[in-house]
């Protein structure tokens, strides 16, 4: 299941996706997922769909791991289908003790379930054509604004870039501590709540140690490698917008532009 | 004038509650000169690491004095300077790496020195292809081997200019493949590009091919030699803690039981050659 | 002798159906006999690592069998954790795992798991303890405050005190100094002796293999390469080398002066037997071959 989390996950190409410039890309996320919560009509979720599936076909990213990142979260979409379900007022078309089910509620279940998926794997779609440095790269410089207001712009970003780039060691390491603790009759998978929550002591604590020294030792490796906050900080790969970034930015406008007029 | 230079440093680790400081070295004095290819030996709390780490500021002495090329690493206005002349790689190979992506974790260096970006992309193809990486440019670090992630990390250092590098123990966590890597790449910059370097380690082995061993217990240096000097006092090695190579101790052995060998030749080639001297 | 485990035509493939399948263990079959001292020697990728979590019922076959006292392992999957406490695994850099909050009962885990009485416990952990090199005094302290040397003893203590029948340890001298590494195989060796424990050591180091086992196995390339003694296996340095295994100095040196012309036995892998061959030869007029 560890495995599963792909957040972080990034899959190198040379598709126009991975050239946009990722400010591109996390506007029209933005704009994507403005557009996914004012959409009313069939016809724009139509758009909206195959928008996506447009933009996967580009990007050549596997629909498998799309619907890989869908797992994690395919409880909160059942839950949340079923509420929708159940509990939206309107005319009632079948019942089952206190259960009420509603036209209205079919409809905004399936509108919720296609929000969500589309919203996920839109994102998932930034995650997995971007790498983290261009991402936390591009966000950087769209808040870069924000400094003015004393808001620590570069300092954000670092931390959020490093995070990610820890995130396939550290899971790698809670494997390793797993099968070292069930070698010695640990045991994860059975018993009640809380004997599994007291399970993952042996688990956490040395994650927790190892996760602090590792901390330590890279704040002091980046040091060594001249590290002194933002100030002056040139990069290797400077954003610039090309054509194609303005084109794609003006679709996803024209979207929601669409979108807004179809309600 | 000298790369790095030590006049009597002291360095003493603050204790836990109710436990004594620890007195890590107590008065070393070394120089380092430029372009050689020194290997610094001992046994593990022998100050060795904490001596390296004194090298580049990362530990400021808690008495005596630290040089780079002239500039006292105490003097935190150079100290920027100080870690560009002298890079440092560390130990563990995971938690040197800053990026996602081979070639955004080289620029690392550059980026921070607020050099420009044509150059940065020079700097970076010209690190990889000086550690034979060139290959994994747009490759995922955490995906590659021990000792190709301590090239990586190698070219991180390289990309910055430095006239210096330490390696801080930086094979001790590396199989035998990627420690002769690793080996190889250092051995190659001081002989290709005459850059300095500071080899740390308890792997005697490790030395053969060294300019000069300084050899560390408790605090303080208690030998300093080329290889053949050092090796040969097999005796006082081993009452510290260190294990000469099995070439020296088979010498010393022939030695014992009247055989005319010298105890100097390190290498199997050496040993061989000197011990058919007395078949011929 | 009678076998303890055997390993029988085992199979691991790793993300079968994936593009990333690969077999990391191929169709091996080994046996570890009762109260042996046996090396496993294979570079990165060999299928150490995958091999050795079999062996405790960590990972499961994707075809072949592990049999413990003769008996399948995963015959009743329910029970394989009782497996984990007869076949006592220390993985690489065990120190990593310390988590409690004294020495005492992170040793006291493994046998609490177990389900022991708070004495049969206290007993195991004492005697671990001292198996391990740790004296009496460091039990009430915590594990974060020792040193990295002593912080593997402890762990490795944590293992010993389930008492299992096989005890496997994976490069368990790694990153220690050549001091460290002699100490730690010193009570590995009197642990052994004591107990008559079978003792699984899994090693890069040819040198350390050499000196303190019985018999060794040679995996390379998911397979079994080779197994015997270390003298019949270091006698096939040639072929050790081949498959890009290190083998130990003093092997290369005699391997050097055979080249030169000198009659040394093939099997000499020890610097006091070379040294004895060569003063003999010296006294016997240095005859070439």
């Amino acid at each position: 299941m560890l495995k599963d989390i792909t957040l972080g996950q990034y899959f190198p190409g040379d598709t126009l996706a991975h050239k946009l410039d990722p400010r591109t890309k996390l506007l029209i996320t933005v704009l994507y997922i403005v557009a996914l919560f004012t959409a009313k009509s069939y016809l724009a979720y139509g758009i909206l769909v195959l928008t996506l599936v447009i933009a996967v076909r580009i990007s050549r990213v596997s629909v498998k791991a799309l619907f890989k990142g869908l797992k994690p979260v395919l409880f909160i979409i059942a839950f949340t289908a079923v509420l929708n379900l159940f509990y939206t007022p309107g005319k009632e078309i079948w019942h089952f003790w206190i259960f009420h089910m509603t036209l209205e509620g079919v409809r905004a279940a399936v509108t919720m379930m296609l929000r969500i998926t589309l919203l996920i794997m839109g994102t998932f779609l930034l995650t997995y054509t971007t790498s983290p440095i261009r991402l936390t790269d591009g966000l950087e410089s769209l808040l870069g604004p924000l400094k003015a207001i004393k808001l620590p712009v570069h300092e954000l970003a670092m931390m959020m870039s490093i995070a990610l780039r820890f995130i396939p060691t550290l899971i790698e390491e809670t494997d390793k501590i797993m099968s070292a603790q069930k070698a010695r009759g640990a045991d994860f998978e059975t018993g009640s709540l809380m004997q599994r929550a007291k399970a993952l002591v042996p688990l956490l604590v040395p994650l927790f140690v190892s996760a602090f020294r590792r901390a330590d030792e890279l704040a002091t490796a980046m040091e060594c490698r001249c590290y002194h906050g933002g100030e002056g900080r040139t990069k290797l790969n400077v954003l610039r917008y090309q054509t194609c970034d303005y084109l794609v930015l003006g679709y996803y406008a024209a979207l929601v532009a669409v979108v807004i007029v179809l309600r | 004038m000298e790369m790095i230079k030590t006049q009597d440093l002291a360095f003493t680790y603050p204790g836990a509650e109710g436990e004594g400081n620890t007195r890590a070295l107590r008065g070393v004095d070394v120089e380092i000169e430029r372009g050689s290819f020194v290997v610094v030996l001992g046994h593990n709390g022998s100050g060795k690491s904490t001596l390296a780490k004194a090298f580049n500021a990362v530990l400021l002495p808690s008495g005596g004095k630290v040089y780079v090329e002239g500039m006292d690493t105490s003097n935190e206005e150079l100290l920027l300077e100080i870690r560009r002349r002298v890079g440092m790689v560390f130990q563990n190979p995971d938690n040197q790496i800053v990026a996602n992506v081979v070639e955004e974790d080289v620029a690392f260096a550059p980026e921070n020195l607020g050099v420009p970006s044509e150059e940065i992309r020079k700097r970076v193809d010209d690190a990889l292809e000086a550690v034979g990486m060139s290959q994994y440019v747009k490759h995922a670090p955490h995906l590659l081997s021990g000792g190709q992630k301590q090239r990586i990390a190698i070219a991180g250092v390289l990309a910055m200019e430095p006239e210096c590098i330490v390696l801080d123990e930086a094979t001790a966590m590396l199989d035998p493949v990627g420690r002769r890597e690793v080996l190889a790449a250092v051995e190659k910059l001081n002989y290709e590009q005459g850059i300095t370097v500071v080899l740390i380690t308890h792997h005697m082995n490790e030395a053969e091919h060294a300019d000069r061993v300084i050899v560390m217990n408790d605090g303080l240096v208690v030998m300093d030699g080329t290889p053949r000097e050092v090796f040969t006092r097999k005796k006082e090695l081993e009452d510290i803690g260190l294990a000469v190579p099995d070439t020296v101790s088979l010498l010393f052995s022939l030695r014992e039981a009247g055989m005319d060998v010298p105890t100097d030749a390190i290498t199997v080639k050496e040993c061989a050659d000197a011990i058919m001297k007395n078949f011929t | 002798m009678e076998e303890i485990i055997r390993v029988e035509n085992l199979t691991h493939t790793y993300g079968a159906g994936t593009p990333f399948c690969r077999s990391a263990v191929q169709d091996m079959s080994l046996d570890i006999y009762r109260g042996e001292f046996l090396g496993i020697i294979g570079h990165t990728g060999s299928g150490k690592s995958t091999l050795i979590q079999h062996l405790n019922g960590l990972l499961k076959p994707t075809s072949g069998r592990i049999l413990l006292g003769g008996e399948d392992i995963w015959a009743d999957p329910k029970k394989i954790r009782d497996v984990r406490f007869r076949v006592g695994l220390v993985f690489q850099y065990p120190e990593y795992q310390l988590f409690e909050e004294t020495v005492y009962r992170d040793i006291a885990f493994g046998p609490t798991n177990m389900g022991l009485s708070k004495d049969e416990i206290d007993r195991r952990v004492r005697e671990a303890a001292r198996f391990a090199g740790l004296s009496e005094e460091l039990l009430e302290k915590s594990p974060f405050a020792l040193s990295g040397g002593q912080k593997r003893r402890v762990a490795i203590a944590g293992v010993i005190a389930m008492e299992p029948e096989v005890l496997v340890l994976d490069e368990p001298s790694a990153g220690l100094d050549p001091q460290g590494r002699e100490s730690l195989l010193a009570n590995i060796r009197e642990f052994h002796r004591e107990r008559g424990t079978t003792v699984v050591l899994v090693s890069h180091s040819m040198e350390e293999i050499a000196k303190n086992v019985d018999r060794i196995v040679v995996l390379s390339d998911s397979h079994v390469l080779m197994s015997g003694t270390p003298r019949e296996v270091f006698a096939r340095g040639d072929e050790l080398m081949s498959a890009g295994l290190d083998v130990p100095q003093v092997t290369r040196i005699a391997m050097a002066l055979r080249e030169r012309g000198l009659a040394i036995s093939p099997d000499v892998y020890t610097v006091e037997e070379l040294s004895a061959e060569l003063v003999a030869l010296k006294k016997g007029g240095g005859r070439k071959c």
